[in-house]
């Protein structure tokens, strides 16, 4: 008989392998320079016309890559980001984003009517037909809506609802339905918010809000998830777990066939694998990891194969509020900001990244033009230290913790050189995953480095989960910024409906209380990854949501 | 034989139990609440409790573990928190994918480290020090260096194997990422029998057979192997648990749709019932490999009886 001693080292092998590898499942860290993006700002504008589809050529399958499973398609679930990447091709709901992600287009609905009040938003839907060949109709939303609001779905994403007028009676069972959703007639959506919200047209356009099919859902039960009946431009072809997931197009969409005849995205986790699969021909797209980017980047017909993508992802270090030294003290905070040199960790991330100055990510509405990021200025940052109370540097090291991920530790080793340089000393401490979101939610670290991209195209996705005050806690607000005029300025920029006053209040903000950096913005991402020369009219989303109906290849 | 054999199967539920006991321990150890997790970053603390409620998290601890156990005795893993699909299935369809690489993995191995070790202990002393430096260093190697270096071989340079991917089993595919497992378990093999046969080449019945003059090859296959074959299969038998861990690697740099990869996602989500799910079945295939080697043991050699 076995001694349990060995099963015990198994396990703690296999858990200490699984702990160790590589964490290719999170978008890649930091990337991008400028040059090339206006040449891509171009091509994205021709690609995100709403227009019908033109296609030079039909047919073909394009081959794509994702890191893991994305596990269940269904709009109510997505979450995670190979779920994100691949589902929006899929499902359709009443607003979609553009392919370049700068702008909200009507999706299945044809028209929409926001009341002078700005509670009251009316759909009209178009003719549009689910997967099955089944007419989309104005219940089949109110369905999907409640799905999504209903405790029982576990939806990662309904918040995004409790906004509507009756959602709290429905989610704590006092009502049958959402008394905030109406059907007026098959075509007729009407929806009824609590308080103005302009956010909510940006989270209208989430793929978690897309509509699914009301037959469908109570035919399939637990398993819609694996047999999703959608209105997006593709409809699920084979899946094999783990290993492929097809989408072929769906020949009736409203705006016309996708050019292509299918996409195929292979799980393939090593990024390594994904390059030699590039080479063979085998994949159509892929991301550059570093130890490619001169070959890709310094030959000019492999450059012009790449293409860069101004993400919304901002990267930043969380300084906790309720920690001495640095939560109570805004020039100790800022003398950081001073003693970084973003300049070095762009070049060591081969001009992927752009320097951060504000909290918004560039593209998005309000952003500052003007913004300038900290220049590395060590004199003006001892300078402030002095000011902070610690002519001599802090006395003790302090620990920021950040995922396992080895760019991320390497980046940080430039900011603990930078930081020694003022008398900071900082101990890095990679952290699993989980636990590291565990820590960040319960506010149990003095600095840590995090990054967001926003839930929905829209600042109120950036400034309502990180400085809001009630979003402490899980919510997002990982500093614990508790400022009542914060607060105000966020809630104000959610309720109006005029984008001139949101973009007064918004830059108040990042002026006035983001000044005191709660979080000190590093980097704005930009992601670059290179397509087969026959891939034609593929744009980048800056939200991670890559669509393929207009792509077509010329082969 | 058939009596030691039903009872080591008997006792196979209560030991998958004790593991999945010690697992649901561990994760309870480990930081990081499913429920926030599934709620996502912008939900409530109402809503979080309320999916904690469903999915039973709310309970005290010992009730949960009650739960879980007695619900694994009826053979139910529960649903993934990521697919929502039953967990069994989902093993199901990956589980023979990994078994199918583990095992033609080990078979290479087998194949070519007794091979080795064979011309290792009977040839020329500069050959057997050239094979064993090799050995050593096949096991030195970094699995995913190695893996890489095969790809850009045979799959960049040579163009004869596809780099990655997966397709009806036994096909093109299944070649690489089993020769990448196979490397350091074959080049262990060859040292283990290596060793093994030196220490019988040396003993007086091979003295005896070469003293009335038969060949060196049938002393070999003959007379030395069948007795040098015991530490050979043990060997080859507690290697295969190691070559589940390297599977892992291999499975992602790969693209192998097996039990590994699906393992890792699950612990990266905080899939608790995917994860003990796959633990379990890494855990029953080193519980049949074990007693696989056991009986073979007995097979091989007469005077090892199990009662």
């Amino acid at each position: 008989m076995m001694r349990p001693i060995k099963y015990f080292v198994a396990i703690a092998v296999l858990l200490a392998l699984a702990a160790c590898a590589a964490p290719a499942a999170v978008p890649p860290a930091a990337q991008p320079t400028s040059v090339p993006a206006v040449q891509a700002t171009t091509a994205a504008a021709e690609a995100s016309t709403s227009g019908p589809i033109t296609c030079p050529k039909t047919g073909g399958e394009l081959v794509l890559f994702m890191s893991s499973d994305p596990g269940s398609l269904d709009p109510a679930v997505l979450a995670n980001y190979d779920q994100t990447i691949t589902a929006h091709n899929f499902v359709e709901g009443l607003l979609r984003l553009s392919p370049d992600g700068q702008t909200i287009e009507p999706g299945l609905a044809e028209t929409m009517q926001v009341s002078p009040d700005g509670l009251t938003w009316t759909f009209k839907l178009r003719d549009a037909k689910f997967h099955d060949g089944s007419t989309v109709t104005a219940d089949d939303f109110k369905f999907s809506f409640e799905r999504v609001l209903n405790p029982a779905t576990k939806s990662p994403k309904a918040w995004m609802l409790q906004n509507i007028a009756g959602a709290e009676d429905f989610t704590s069972g006092k009502a049958k339905d959402v008394s905030g959703i109406k059907v007026t007639d098959p075509k007729t959506l009407e929806i009824t918010i609590s308080k103005p919200m302009a956010a909510f047209k940006s989270m209208l356009a989430s793929p978690n809000l897309a509509v699914v099919s009301k037959a469908a859902v109570e035919k399939s039960g637990a398993d819609f998830g694996q047999q999703i009946v959608t209105a997006g431009p593709f409809k699920l072809g084979t899946w094999n777990l783990n290993q492929d997931l097809t989408g072929t197009a769906f020949t009736e969409y409203w705006n016309s066939r996708p050019c292509l005849d299918s996409i195929k995205w292979r799980v393939i986790q090593d990024e390594n694998t994904r390059i030699v699969e590039y080479d063979a021909r085998n994949l159509d797209i892929t991301w550059v990891p570093p130890a490619h980017w001169e070959r890709f980047n310094g030959n000019p017909d492999t450059q012009k194969l790449l293409n860069w993508a101004r993400t919304f992802h901002t990267e930043f270090w969380a300084f906790n509020s309720d920690r001495e030294p640095f939560g109570k003290n805004a020039a100790l905070r800022q003398a950081l900001c001073y003693a970084i040199d973003r300049e070095a960790v762009v070049a060591s991330l081969q001009g992927r990244a752009a320097a951060a100055g504000t909290i918004l990510s560039p593209g998005l509405l309000s952003y500052n033009k003007d913004s300038q990021p900290c220049p590395h200025d060590v004199a003006k940052a001892k300078a402030l230290m002095t000011e902070a109370g610690f002519p001599n540097g802090l006395p003790n090291a302090i620990d920021v913790i950040l995922p396992p991920w080895d760019n991320e530790v390497k980046i940080h080793e430039i900011y603990q050189a930078n930081l020694k340089d003022i008398g900071v000393n900082i101990n890095l401490k990679p952290t699993e995953f989980a636990q590291y979101q565990e820590q960040l939610n319960k506010g149990d670290f003095d600095i840590a480095w995090i990054y967001r991209v926003p839930d929905y195209a829209d600042p109120d996705g950036f400034y309502y989960p990180l400085l809001h005050s009630t979003s402490i806690d899980g919510g997002g607000n990982i500093a614990r910024v508790k400022d009542a005029e914060i607060d105000k300025l966020i809630e104000d920029g959610r309720a109006s409906l005029d984008d001139a006053q949101r973009i007064k209040d918004y830059q108040a903000i990042e002026a006035g209380g983001a000044k005191s950096l709660p979080y000190l913005p590093l980097f704005h991402n930009i992601y670059v990854d290179i397509r087969q020369p026959y891939v034609m009219n593929y744009v980048d989303s800056p939200m991670d949501m890559h669509m393929y109906q207009r792509v077509w290849l010329d082969k | 034989m058939f009596e030691y054999v039903v009872r080591r199967l008997l006792a196979f539920p209560f030991i998958l139990l004790g593991m999945a006991s010690v697992i649901f321990c561990l994760l309870l150890l480990l930081p990081g609440d499913p429920a926030r997790l599934m709620a996502g970053p912008g939900a409530s603390a109402q809503v979080v409790e309320s999916i904690r409620q469903q999915m039973g998290f709310d309970q005290p601890i010992p009730v949960q573990f009650v739960n879980y156990l007695s619900n694994l005795a009826r053979g139910d893993l529960g649903r993934s928190f990521q697919s929502r699909r039953p967990v069994l299935s989902e093993i199901l369809i990956l589980y023979p994918k990994t078994i199918l690489l583990a095992l033609v993995a080990e078979l290479i191995a087998v194949l070519v480290g007794v091979v080795l070790g064979i011309l290792a202990a009977t040839r020329h002393a500069s050959v057997n020090y050239a094979l064993m430096v090799l050995s050593v260093l096949s096991l030195s190697l970094p699995l995913f260096w190695l893996a890489l270096l095969l790809q850009l071989l045979f799959a960049v340079d040579l163009r004869l194997l596809p780099p990655s991917g997966y397709k009806n089993g036994l096909d093109i595919y299944i070649i690489l990422p089993a020769i990448t497992l196979a490397i350091p378990t074959a080049g262990y093999l060859a040292r283990v029998t290596n060793a093994s046969l030196a220490t019988f080449l040396n003993s007086d019945f091979v003295r005896t057979a070469r003293g009335k003059g038969l060949k060196s090859r049938r002393i070999i296959f003959r007379h030395v192997l069948p007795n040098a074959v015991i530490p050979i299969a043990s060997a080859a038998g507690t290697d295969l648990s190691r070559l589940f861990a390297g599977i892992l690697i291999v499975e992602a740099i790969f693209g192998w749709p097996g039990i590994g990869k699906y393992a890792y996602d699950a612990l990266s989500h905080r899939d608790i019932p995917a994860l003990i799910g796959a633990v379990l079945f890494f855990g029953a295939s080193v519980l049949l490999v074990n007693l696989a080697v056991d009986v073979f043991y007995g097979v091989v050699n007469p005077r090892i009886r199990y009662k």
